[in-house]
C-alpha cells in the first residue's frame, strides 16, 4: 500500500507554515541583518548610559558643594558664601524663614535630584530612539507595497524579505524605545498633566499594534511564501500597521510641535 | 516739669523715633518664564512666589523667593525635565533681592539692581526697569527680567537635538501693600 502511494505522488509536498527548518540563507542573512541593527540600537542606548554614569553627577557635584560650604562655615562664617538653599540666605535682615516658607521647602533634597537625573536621561533615549524608531518604520510602510503581488497574490520574494526585514528592525527598535519610557522613574506625588497624556494613551494603541503587526506579518510571510494569498486573520496586517504608524506619528507630533 | 516731661518722651520715644521703618508685603503675584525653542514655545507660570521689604533710614531692602517646583507649563513632563535641568530638587528656592532708596518707591518707574539665586548659582542684573502703579490701598510692580540660562550655568535642554533659546525672559507682575509703620 506504501509503496503505491509514493508511486502515486507527482510533485513534492511544499512544507507548509514558517518552517524554520528549511529557511533559505537569504531569509537567514536579512533575520540575521536586521537582529543586528536591534543589537546595535541597544548597545548605542546602553553606551549612553554609561557615558552618563561616568560623568560628574550634578547630584554628587552639589552634595560636594554642601559639604565644602559647611567646611568653610565651621573654618570661618564672614567667609561663607551665600547660597539661599535651606541655609542662611538674608538680604538685609530677610530671610526664606522670614518670609513664610517651611525649613522642608527650601531644604535640597540630593536624593530626589538623583531620580530626576536618571528619569530625565532614560526619557532623552526613549526620545532620541523614538526618533529614529521613524526612519525603518516608514521604509516598512514604503516597501508594504513590494511584499506581495498584485491583487493579493503572492509577489517576488526579495521585496517580502526587505519588508520582512525592516519590520524586524522597527520592532526591535520600537520595544527598545519603549523600554526607556517605561523604565523611567516616577516621581513620588506627581500626576500627569498636559499633553503628555495624550502621548501617554497613544502609547497604547501604538503598543498593541506593535505586538499585533509582527505576529500578522509573520503569518501573512509564511502564506505567501507557501505560494497562497494573504487570507484569515493576517488580512489586517496592513491595517494593525496603518494604524500603528498613525499613532505612532500622531504621538511623536504631540510632543514636538508647537501647535499641539 | 515740663522739661522733665519732654526729656522723658525723648528718652523713651526717641531710640523708637530713630529706628522707624516701614515694611512691604507681597500679596499676589505671576511669575511667567518664556522659553522658545525651533519647534515649540512655552511659558510656566507661578503664583507662589513670596516677598517682603523692609525699609530703614532712607533704603529698602527687598527679598522675593519662590519655589521652583510651583512653576505650570501646562505639561507635566516638561515641568518635570524643567526641574531636573534647573536642579530644583537640590535648589529648590529661587530669591531675587535687591535694594532700593525708598524715595524710588513712589516714582512711576522703578530701576533695580537685581541679585537672583538660582540653580545653584548668583546673577546680578543691574538696572531693570519695573512699571509701578497705585491701585487702591495695593501697588503693582511690574517688569520683565531678561533671565539668560548660561548666567546660572544651566545646560540648555533639547528637543530634537535642538537647544532651547539661551533667553529665558521672566515677566514679573506682582502686587505690593505697605505694612506696620
Amino acid at each position: 500500500m506504501r509503496k503505491r502511494r509514493r508511486s502515486k505522488g507527482v510533485a513534492p509536498v511544499k512544507p507548509r507554515g514558517f518552517a524554520w527548518g528549511v529557511m533559505p540563507t537569504t531569509r537567514l542573512r536579512i533575520a540575521v541583518l536586521g537582529c543586528l541593527c536591534v543589537l546595535l540600537a541597544s548597545t548605542w542606548a546602553a553606551a549612553q548610559g554609561v557615558r552618563r554614569r561616568h560623568a560628574a553627577h550634578p547630584s554628587l557635584v552639589a552634595l560636594a558643594y554642601q559639604l565644602n560650604v559647611r567646611k568653610i562655615l565651621e573654618e570661618d562664617p564672614a567667609s561663607a558664601p551665600k547660597q539661599g538653599q535651606g541655609a542662611s540666605s538674608s538680604s538685609g535682615g530677610l530671610s526664606l524663614k522670614s518670609l513664610g516658607f517651611s525649613p522642608s521647602a527650601i531644604q535640597g533634597n540630593p536624593k530626589e535630584q538623583a531620580l530626576l537625573n536618571k528619569r530625565s536621561h532614560m526619557l532623552q533615549i526613549h526620545q532620541k530612539l523614538g526618533l529614529l524608531t521613524t526612519i525603518p518604520m516608514v521604509a516598512s510602510l514604503f516597501t508594504s507595497f513590494g511584499a506581495k503581488g498584485h491583487h493579493g497574490l503572492p509577489g517576488p520574494a526579495s521585496g517580502r524579505n526587505l519588508h520582512m526585514a525592516l519590520g524586524l528592525v522597527t520592532t526591535g527598535m520600537y520595544w527598545t524605545t519603549a523600554y526607556y519610557a517605561i523604565r523611567a522613574p516616577k516621581v513620588p506625588g506627581t500626576k500627569s498633566y498636559g499633553l503628555i497624556r495624550l502621548h501617554e494613551a497613544l502609547a497604547w494603541v501604538h503598543g498593541t499594534g506593535m505586538i499585533l503587526t509582527p505576529i500578522l506579518g509573520a503569518i501573512a510571510y509564511s502564506q505567501l511564501n507557501n505560494n497562497e494569498r494573504v487570507h484569515g486573520i493576517a488580512k489586517y496586517h496592513s491595517w494593525a500597521a496603518y494604524t500603528t504608524a498613525g499613532a505612532y506619528g500622531l504621538a511623536l507630533l504631540s510632543v514636538t510641535l508647537k501647535k499641539f | 516739669m515740663n522739661k522733665t516731661i519732654l526729656i522723658a518722651v525723648l528718652l523713651f520715644a526717641g531710640p523708637r523715633l530713630l529706628r522707624a521703618e516701614s515694611q512691604w508685603v507681597l500679596v499676589e503675584s505671576t511669575l511667567t518664564y518664556h522659553i522658545s525653542h525651533p519647534l515649540h514655545s512655552a511659558a510656566g507660570v507661578s503664583h507662589a512666589a513670596r516677598g517682603k521689604g523692609i525699609c530703614h533710614a532712607g533704603e529698602c531692602n527687598f527679598l522675593v523667593a519662590v519655589p521652583v517646583k510651583t512653576f505650570n507649563s501646562g505639561n507635566s513632563n516638561r515641568d518635570l525635565h524643567m526641574l531636573q535641568v534647573v536642579r530644583g530638587a537640590e535648589f529648590p528656592m529661587v530669591e531675587v533681592s535687591f535694594r532700593l532708596p525708598e524715595s524710588e518707591l513712589t516714582a512711576p518707574t522703578i530701576h533695580a539692581n537685581l541679585h537672583i539665586q538660582f540653580a545653584g548659582q548668583s546673577a546680578e542684573y543691574k538696572q531693570v526697569a519695573f512699571e509701578r502703579l497705585q491701585k487702591g490701598t495695593e501697588t503693582e510692580v511690574k517688569g520683565t527680567i531678561p533671565m539668560k540660562i548660561s548666567d546660572f550655568k544651566i545646560t540648555p535642554p533639547e528637543l530634537l537635538f535642538m537647544p532651547i533659546k539661551n533667553s529665558v525672559p521672566v515677566r514679573v507682575d506682582t502686587f505690593w501693600k505697605p505694612v506696620g509703620k
